[in-house]
């Protein structure tokens, strides 16, 4: 038996499973309305980085508790940033997602994250969230007088050590003399703690070469200096202070070789030389201690404050503000905006710390992450380091991305002494500048 | 009665079309499409997350004027692929001669060889920043056995590419199993022919297999051309373009621009000079192998 397919027929069939194509490649929006914020909805909350996931989905739960028809989901796509931008760009994305300062006011200018300002003044639970909260990050999450985001936790650099080879070596530990531990001491100790045998180095006595976040503005800043000038209109990092401070760091790899080499780091990052126990000192954030903590089984180490500048008597610090935007996209502002009031809440910070992560932005929470008993033994210095601390340059016209382009190039160049300091340093300020 | 005269003519096609379809629509809606719209945004200010903004062509007019990494990834891409596609299709070829004689476990041979060619450009790029380490890489290991202090290869300016030209052979499997293919159909005859004429084993090769062969080594060609210039994973994941922006290819800063620096528009546009580029260099080879490629059968000058 044959069955004759006619014309008419096989077009309109051929219409109709194009059209089922179509409709199954959209992404249909999950339900919810502005006007409500009990009416059901899935939430979707997108995340960098897989550690604070735990947490996270914890903190889902108990809202979901609290509101029985919606849905969380929480997750951390690989190449998150990628994924975030192409799902918005299709009119979707996840409702609510994170950002860290380094991003937030390019996305806050490009108008693509919810303006959150009326609301948040209206919500006595979220006022009650932000009283609490450390005021810098607040402030830094208010672009132009308005609200596209709130923080939620935040970085902070400390200077790492291992703990038993200094005391093999019978010297001071660093926290315990964390007053006189200025630059010069700080290479004293690095030149007394750096060993070489037959073999090669045994042991490099610091790190001095790390990138801007956890290595040279935090020296540049201490000294006097920053990246960008007060109103981030001109990058100064050519500034005589920068200059002294870079000058420092380069001449503790270069004349006193006791920072590692290009090779030595082609090799193996400085976070793993430190964990395999060949860096003695090793300046770097508090999103370490929870992976030290569980993993570091052949040496115990600790943290102290980084070394404080001699010109200025002055430690300087860099942080990654993390915050938690609402997506421009999400057809559920009103559960979506619940939930951020949710995850800042005293509640969901605590779990937070609980989780050790990184330091949340609430300080009755805070107080829980400091906790000396989730270890190292000076965990505290971690909080102590907000006194110097600022957040990482941030502009709102040009990237992350494109600014560090030509920063991480001339920071390679001066580093390899490739360029003198000042050349290099000169090469870096034009460059950025060329693009404001 | 008109129309059912076109379906009688669709009717036997019917069934090739609708298995064929799955690929056509994919093609139609994920690479046509897109490239379609790409045009247009490349007209555009395009940060991905916005709505694109007119712009006309001043995409074009900065990308030839102020963008300062253009020419430099032009010029790195282009003198990688003048470099690498050669020294690929020779030692494809050379590697293809050797694979193609009598030999014991000549398939197992073959299958090592080729091996490399499988393995996933993350991994091999991860492998060979541990082979051109400076201080214990395999790389300078060999060359200290013969007395040669070798470079820092990825942290030195001027080593960076060569040492990625060098890497890029680890690929070359694939040019090679085209290559043995070409020579197992060069007939047996035309070398009994060459040899009765008194020809030796150089004089066979270069008139006899060379041309054979030829319109293979000119597919190996536009391959490993198009391929060339297209080089991204090696650069991104090993150099990030550095050191000195000695390997930033085209390709990593059509990327950053798209992707790291929210300008779809401008990374749009690079994309379309970029294929204009390839378009250009492959009618070129194309053309000039009217003069090089020899086609059994053909007969030249008419």
């Amino acid at each position: 038996m044959t069955y004759s397919l006619s014309r008419r027929n096989f077009l309109r069939t051929a219409a109709g499973l194009g059209a089922v194509g179509i409709l199954a490649a959209c992404d249909m929006p999950t339900g919810g309305t502005a006007e409500g914020a009990a009416e059901s909805a899935e939430l979707s909350v997108w995340v960098w980085w897989p550690s604070p996931v735990p947490s996270l989905i914890e903190m889902g739960d108990t809202f979901m508790e609290a509101h029985p028809n919606v849905t969380v989901s929480v997750e951390a796509p690989s190449d998150y940033w990628t994924k975030v931008q192409t799902s918005i760009a299709g009119g979707a994305g996840p409702d609510l997602f994170f950002m860290n300062n380094v991003n937030y006011w390019s996305w806050a200018h490009r108008e693509v994250l919810y303006d959150m300002t009326e609301l948040a003044a209206a919500d006595d639970a979220m006022q009650d969230n932000i009283a609490n909260s450390w005021q810098g990050a607040v402030d830094f999450y208010n672009y132009k007088g308005r609200q596209f985001g709130m923080p939620y936790m935040y970085t902070s650099i400390v200077l790492y050590y291992n703990e038993d080879y200094i005391d093999s070596k019978g010297l001071a530990l660093p926290a315990d003399i964390e007053d006189e531990m200025d630059w010069n001491r700080f290479r004293e100790y690095g030149l007394a703690l750096h060993e070489e045998d037959d073999d090669g180095v045994a042991m490099w006595g610091l790190h001095s070469t790390g990138g801007i976040e956890t290595g040279w503005l935090n020296f540049v800043r201490a000294n006097g200096g920053d990246f960008l000038n007060d109103d981030n209109s001109e990058c100064i990092i050519d500034a005589p202070e920068s200059i002294e401070a870079w000058n420092y760091l380069v001449n503790l790899r270069r004349e006193d070789g006791i920072s590692p080499s290009p090779e030595a780091l082609q090799a193996e990052g400085a976070n793993s030389l430190f964990q395999s126990g060949k860096i003695a000192l090793y300046p770097s954030g508090n999103w370490e201690m929870s992976f030290l903590n569980e993993q570091l089984k052949d040496f115990s180490y600790n943290i102290t404050l980084l070394p404080f500048s001699p010109q200025t008597g002055e430690r300087g610090g860099t942080t990654n503000i993390v915050g938690v935007v609402i997506n421009n996209n999400t057809p559920a502002e009103g559960p979506a905006w619940n939930l951020m009031t949710h995850l800042l809440s005293k509640d969901s910070q605590d779990k937070l710390a609980r989780a050790n992560v990184l330091a949340p932005v609430r300080h009755d929470s805070a107080e829980l992450y400091y906790d000396p008993e989730l270890g190292p033994a000076n965990r505290r210095a971690a909080f102590e380091m907000q006194e110097w601390t600022s957040a990482l340059p941030t502009h709102d016209i040009v990237t992350w991305g494109e600014m560090m382009q030509p920063t991480t190039e001339w920071q390679t160049e001066i580093f390899e002494g490739r360029v003198s300091v000042e050349e290099g340093l000169a090469n870096m300020a034009d460059s950025v500048n060329s693009l404001f | 009665m008109h129309r059912s005269k076109l379906w009688r003519q669709i009717r036997p096609h019917a069934a090739g079309w609708l298995c064929a379809s799955p690929w056509i629509l994919g093609f139609l809606i994920f690479t046509l499409g897109p490239m379609l719209w790409s045009i247009y945004y490349s007209l555009t200010e395009y940060p991905l997350i916005r709505p694109p903004v007119w712009v006309g062509l001043d995409n074009f007019r900065v990308m030839f004027q102020e963008d300062k990494f253009f020419y430099n990834s032009l010029r790195v891409t282009t003198l990688y692929a003048i470099v690498a596609v050669p020294l690929h299709l020779v030692t494809g070829f050379l590697m293809a001669v050797m694979l193609n004689q009598k030999i014991r476990y000549i398939a197992l041979w073959r299958t090592i060889y080729f091996l490399p060619s499988v393995v996933s450009g993350v991994a091999v790029a991860l492998l060979w920043q541990w082979i051109f380490n400076s201080d214990f890489g395999l790389a300078n290991w060999l060359l200290g056995l013969v007395g040669i202090d070798g470079p820092s290869w990825l942290l030195s300016p001027t080593w960076a590419l060569p040492a990625l030209i060098i890497m890029s052979l680890w690929s070359v499997g694939g040019s090679m199993v085209i290559f043995i293919a070409g020579l197992q159909g060069v007939p047996q005859a035309l070398y009994e022919a060459a040899e009765m004429d008194g020809s030796n084993a150089v004089r066979r090769f270069w008139h006899v297999t060379v041309p054979m062969i030829s319109p293979v080594i000119l597919f190996n060609l536009i391959i490993g051309l198009i391929a060339a210039l297209q080089t991204f994973t090696q650069a991104f994941i090993m150099t990030a373009g550095g050191p000195k922006q000695s390997t930033h290819f085209f390709m990593l800063h059509l990327y950053n621009n798209a992707f790291q620096w929210l300008k779809m528009g401008y990374a749009s546009a690079l994309a379309w000079i970029l294929f204009a580029y390839i378009l250009v260099a492959t009618l070129f080879v194309i053309r000039s192998s009217s003069v090089w490629v020899f086609y059994e059968g053909e007969i030249k000058g008419r």
